[in-house]
């Protein structure tokens, strides 16, 4: 725990770190109702940008309807673009849990099967492929079948999901680890003396499986949160990283929504994070969160 | 894995693995396109976005001499044909562009069919389509067809010229709508051939090289110049430096770095150089923290201790015999990683539509294929782009077998 709670410390002052740099860089404008080109003929002092942003990130409430999120309340709808978000990474992991941990048992138990070999290297080449390059080809396939991903929200999401298993490194890296620690843990003294007494070795094999896979979900959830919210920007779903990416493209930019997404983002990539981590906890009695 | 064998110019016989060589042949293909990009650098202004460079001096001909004296940039003459979206432009009359959904491509290829399938906003039931098309003689050309009933427009030219297109579509309740613009037909022969629009794509993509490729250096220089003497000496000597930098490496990558690099990139104006520093900075903390991993477990080794004693400084021991004998493979692949991990960061953005519209870069080459759909933009913009990932994945794992390999 403690040192989930470092990381969760100091991320928040990063955070914090970003706030400051957002309120001291000379905006062109720091009110998202207001003209532009009327903003940037006033520069607003320290203490007028400092009440401005301040002010509505911490009450979540904008001066106007925001140009993104058309409502004026940004806490309104965080939790439902938090859900969004939420369940495209949580759909994913699922997905890699499932594909990647049966496919790294095969390929672990007997090394020298050709088909549970063949399946790791497809795993391991799909997923060396960035996620532009998945989301290209799904879009290319999709034309050349004369539809449109973006029609049916379920499609969407679908396609999304397909991107960020095949686009992050998150399936090869459980593939490989599961693989690795399934062969290592075969040979371990109290699985063969399991194998030897004629008992079945599932309990002890999935109880030794869970901390490896645990800890490579762990490392590379922020860097799913990441790829979740590219796939959300391509895919044009409304999700925490849709709004973060066109509050950095609008015109003036919505500091607010940008902090306020950021830090929702990053707690929901700790509460993944502190989730797996948990799960290690509970497999392996001798460590410590 | 094979390994060839190559003389050296002390006539020994050297092993250089497979690996290595194709990731140093892609490598030397990467700097050939990337100077040829620079060579062939002088019409910046018309960019993949507008139009390929050799239809400019069949616009200035079509325009004649006297228009093509006050146009003397090739901006000036996109505001006479066409804007940089590849658009019916000024031509069009403004009527036109909102009753009508689709715009033509602006350029046809001698012996290749050009097709344009219209649109109407406001479809009537009964509309009639026709088409006028002119040369620059006054002649009305033959080769230029249309359906009546749906209005696609076919044909294939035969000769270069520049017509003046005219598509009206009819109602029965006699109102009629006009679309009109001006067809450039080009015989030059472009490497890659081009996209819907007619836009020259091996020439997008050289434009783009030069945008991604060489200013990765500068977040792989990052790494590699601060992160690897960061990493080693916190690693070496310990202390508070080391703990900071766990911190540090920690908070940072509870951010996801592409939102980090596009924030940075936002704020200093989606320039491309600081855009890549950016990214340097954000792989920095992972590197530092794997060299000072690296440094720590080989600092506790035997070996350590014995060029202690046998009165090597510091110093020596920590860049000759850690960092340098033990650590290289670890670096060159960090290095390597964190190069391609830029190029990735810079094609994303450009992908997201998050960069400079105007720079040209692989990921809005990507971008612009997608949209228009233009498989001939697509396949070779993900193939170089599959190129650089290759180039950077060799490299490391063939130094890793030229180093590791039993002496």
């Amino acid at each position: 725990m403690t040192s989930l709670l470092r990381n969760g410390f100091l991320t928040l002052l990063l955070s914090l770190a970003l706030v400051v740099a957002l309120v001291a860089i000379p905006a062109d404008n720091l009110d998202p109702c207001a003209d532009s080109v009327a903003a940037a003929a006033t520069t607003p002092t320290w203490s007028v940008r400092v009440d401005s942003v301040a002010r509505r990130v911490v009450r979540g409430h904008l001066p106007c309807a925001s140009q993104l999120t058309g409502s004026d309340s940004l806490f309104a709808d965080l939790p439902h673009l938090l859900r969004t978000s939420g369940a495209l990474v949580l759909t994913t992991m699922l997905l890699v849990i499932l594909i990647a941990v049966p496919a790294g048992i095969a390929a672990g138990r007997d090394r020298h099967n050709a088909w549970a070999r063949s399946a790791g290297r497809l795993i391991q080449t799909l997923s060396s492929l960035p996620v532009i390059v998945w989301a290209t080809a799904i879009f290319a396939l999709a034309f050349r079948s004369g539809q449109s991903v973006m029609t049916n929200p379920w499609v969407t999401f679908t396609a999304a999901v397909v991107t960020l298993l095949l686009g992050d490194r998150l399936l090869g890296d459980v593939h490989d680890r599961v693989a690795r620690s399934t062969h290592e843990l075969l040979a371990e003294p109290h699985i063969r003396t399991v194998r030897a007494a004629g008992f079945s070795m599932r309990r002890h094999l999935v109880q030794g499986l869970v901390p490896p896979v645990a800890d490579a979900i762990a490392s590379r959830t922020l860097l799913l949160v990441g790829g979740a919210i590219v796939a959300e920007r391509l895919y044009g779903i409304r999700g925490l990283g849709s709004l973060v990416f066109d509050a950095l493209k609008s015109n003036p930019m919505e500091r607010e929504v940008i902090v306020v997404s950021t830090v929702a983002l990053v707690t929901l990539g700790i509460m993944m994070r502190a989730v797996a981590e948990g799960a290690a906890v509970l497999a392996d009695g001798r460590r410590r969160m | 894995m094979t390994k060839l064998i190559i003389p050296t110019a002390f006539n020994k016989r050297r092993r250089i693995p497979a690996r290595m060589l194709s990731g140093l042949v892609l490598l030397a293909m990467l700097i050939a396109a990337n100077i040829a990009a620079y060579i062939f650098h002088h019409e910046r202004s018309d960019s993949y976005l507008c139009l390929a460079p050799s239809h400019i001096a069949i616009i200035r001909t079509a325009l004649g001499a006297e228009r093509a004296r006050e146009s003397s940039d090739a901006t000036a003459s996109f505001a006479f044909g066409f804007n940089c979206s590849g658009d019916a432009g000024s031509d069009a009359s403004d009527s036109s562009a909102r009753l009508f959904g689709t715009s033509p491509a602006p350029i046809a290829r001698v012996g290749r069919p050009y097709t344009y399938r219209p649109s109407l906003i406001q479809s009537g039931n009964t509309d009639r389509w026709s088409v006028e098309a002119i040369d620059a003689a006054g002649r009305e050309t033959g080769w230029l067809a249309v359906d009546p009933q749906s209005g696609v427009l076919t044909g294939t030219p035969l000769v270069p010229t520049t017509l003046d297109v005219r598509l009206t579509a009819k109602s029965d309740d006699g109102r009629a709508r006009l679309q009109q613009w001006k067809l450039y037909v080009d015989d030059r022969f472009l490497l890659l051939g081009t996209d819907n629009n007619g836009r020259d794509v091996a020439r997008a993509l050289l434009e783009a090289m030069q945008s991604t490729v060489l200013p990765a250096t500068i977040a792989a220089l990052i790494v590699l110049g601060v992160g690897v003497p960061l990493g080693a000496l916190s690693g070496f000597f310990g202390g508070r430096a080391a703990s900071l930098l766990i911190a540090i490496s920690s908070a940072v990558q509870s951010i996801p770095g592409i939102l980090l690099i596009a924030l940075a990139g936002r704020l200093s104006g989606w320039n491309l150089l600081l855009i890549m520093a950016a990214v340097g900075v954000v792989l920095l903390p992972e590197t530092a923290s794997g060299v000072r991993e690296l440094v720590e477990r080989f600092k506790r080794r035997d070996f350590v201790e014995a060029a202690r004693e046998l009165g090597m400084s510091d110093n020596r021991i920590l860049w000759d015999e850690i960092v340098w004998h033990n650590g290289r493979q670890f670096i060159v692949e960090r290095v390597a990683q964190s190069y391609a991990a830029a190029v990735l960061a810079e094609v994303t953005l450009g992908f997201l539509d998050l960069t400079d519209s105007l720079t040209p870069s692989l990921g809005r080459v990507l971008l612009v294929g997608r949209e228009v759909n233009a498989p001939a933009m697509l396949v070779p913009a993900l193939l170089l782009l599959l190129l650089v990932i290759g180039c950077f994945s060799l490299l490391p794992r063939g130094f890793a077998e030229l180093w590791g390999r039993p002496r």
